[in-house]
């Protein structure tokens, strides 16, 4: 099960232990939401796990653990940092009519990569990441977003996790702070997630523009083949807005994907969500979603409305309903709780 | 059905809970930032943001760069925060979620004004803040923040009292 990401892993982890930074910190103190540093190493250990209630229409409603993941990073103090992500999702659940079952449960490397930090202007990556398409893919972490569903715009419409390299930082332009990241996928993806369709190859770029005080714009391009379709050229375009303000937020992503096959081959969709605070801990969220997908399928509409409680800023408690126009994907409709924390 | 007097209470109590402070009442005076001495000439002022937001993790020489902060209820570290980066240490919680799930970790907080100079005199590459009056014969003042939040480099002329 672990054959593809064994040699990977172990390197990781023998260059963890190998090395010892060092550290002098004062402080080294285990916190929510920061990780634990392995004392005399630098060496960190941190993560996240989701568990909640799913009544989606299409399928028998179930209760169990959404996501365990694991961080396992170590910084020097050189430039070389080393970082992975083994997520276990859906280790167990209790589903109407089948019981207590752990047949959906999957072991994904989610990320495992090298950075070498050079400046803030270049750092260069290599290894399987994130694909920096959008704003949500590259935080969908469940105790950093404010829904237990995930925008379809934001997984359906490009592979989420590239392996390959990567250079990324931070420019100054205009008197702006730009962050930016430069990646190409070649090769074999790492552990390919078996439900999903990986590139083939891939090449991107994603900036991000401060354009007031809490507010960013990010741009998206990217022209990749999936496994699936290797001979199929797509183009995406992609734009991403974020703006917060005393605990108000406005989020927005819009994707346009679009190919040398036609019209008929192109997919695009957008949504916008909007959060509000109604007391010191508790937010309630809108969000809308149009999805065009490719073929000749009509364009969904889904609406999600929903409740969040911040017990603290590492833990959450999730409630949302959602309904769908043309749900001809079987997209998850319904009733949908979790509580999350970041460990 | 409350009476008018009850009315009134109730206005008044609602109206006075509403013009408390919601955070401790602010630092008095300038702020220094100050810097180890082996960087002293290091620290421009478009740093300062990229430092605390941990974009910039290296000093020109290959050094780590080594931001401190004060706890998040200091009225120094909110002094600051909002002068620096323009937000509140709440307000920048999102901020430091998001960077945890990539692996970078705030600057480390440290419990007082002193810890903050010790620190900053004792360690390579260290950056920190206290009141500017502190700051006086002890540490590298690089910039001196004003109660208004104006960031300058100009540290002659601030008078501290004895």
């Amino acid at each position: 099960m672990f054959q593809s990401m064994r040699l990977p892993l172990l390197g990781l982890l023998l260059a963890a232990g190998m090395a010892s930074a060092g550290e002098d910190f004062p402080l080294a103190d285990y916190q929510p939401g920061h990780g634990w540093r392995v004392p005399g190493t630098g060496v960190r250990l941190g993560g996240y796990a989701s568990a909640g209630f799913q009544n989606d229409r299409h399928e028998p409603w179930k209760v169990g653990a959404n996501d365990l993941s694991l961080f396992l990073w170590w910084e020097g103090q050189g430039k070389l940092k080393l970082f992975s992500e083994l997520d276990l999702e859906n280790a167990l659940a209790y589903e109407q009519g089948n019981g207590l079952t752990a047949r959906h449960a999957y072991l994904a490397l989610e990320r495992l990569y090298a950075d070498y930090l050079y400046s803030e202007r270049v750092n260069l990556r290599a290894g399987k990441f994130l694909t920096p398409i959008g704003r949500w893919n590259v935080i969908h972490a469940d105790p950093l977003v404010w829904t237990t569903s995930r925008p379809l715009i934001t997984e359906h419409t490009f592979p989420t996790n590239a392996t390959g390299a990567m250079v990324y930082g931070t420019l100054p332009l205009l008197g702006r702070d730009v962050d930016y990241s430069l990646y190409t996928a070649l090769g074999k993806e790492w552990r390919p997630d078996p439900k999903l369709d990986p590139f083939e190859e891939a090449y991107g770029l994603h900036v991000t523009v401060p354009v007031s005080a809490g507010a960013e714009i990010g741009l998206s391009y990217a022209n990749f083949e999936q496994r699936s379709s290797a001979s199929e050229r797509k183009n995406l375009l992609g734009m991403d807005y974020f703006w917060s303000r005393d605990r108000y937020e406005v989020s927005a992503e819009l994707a346009y994907r679009f190919s040398e096959n036609g019209s008929r081959s192109d997919e695009k969709g957008l949504f916008v969500q909007g959060v509000m605070p109604l007391s010191e801990r508790w937010y309630a969220i809108g969000r809308y979603e149009l999805y065009d997908r490719a073929g000749p399928s009509r364009v969904m509409n889904l609406g999600v409305l929903g409740l969040a409680m911040k017990l603290s800023p590492a833990l959450i408690f999730k409630a949302e309903f959602s309904r769908a126009a043309n749900n001809t994907i079987r997209a998850p409709e319904g009733l949908f709780t979790s509580f999350a924390i970041l460990f | 059905m409350p009476t008018t007097s009850q009315m009134r209470w109730l206005a008044a109590l609602c109206l006075s809970v509403w013009l408390l402070p919601a955070f401790p009442a602010t630092a008095e005076g300038p702020i220094a930032v100050i810097v180890s001495p082996s960087h002293a000439r290091s620290l421009k002022k478009d740093d300062l943001v990229l430092i605390y937001k941990r974009k910039k993790l290296y000093w020109a020489d290959g050094g780590k760069v080594q931001p401190v902060n004060l706890p998040a209820s200091s009225a120094l570290r909110r002094e600051f925060s909002q002068a620096v980066l323009g937000a509140s240490p709440e307000e920048l919680e999102k901020y430091w979620n998001d960077m945890y799930f990539h692996g970078i970790s705030p600057p480390y907080v440290l419990s007082s004004e002193e810890a903050v100079l010790r620190f900053v005199a004792e360690t390579p590459g260290a950056v920190g803040y206290v009141p500017f009056c502190s700051a006086a014969g002890r540490a590298n003042v690089a910039f001196v923040i004003s109660p208004a939040g104006h960031i300058s480099e100009e540290v002659s002329g601030i008078e501290c009292g004895k």
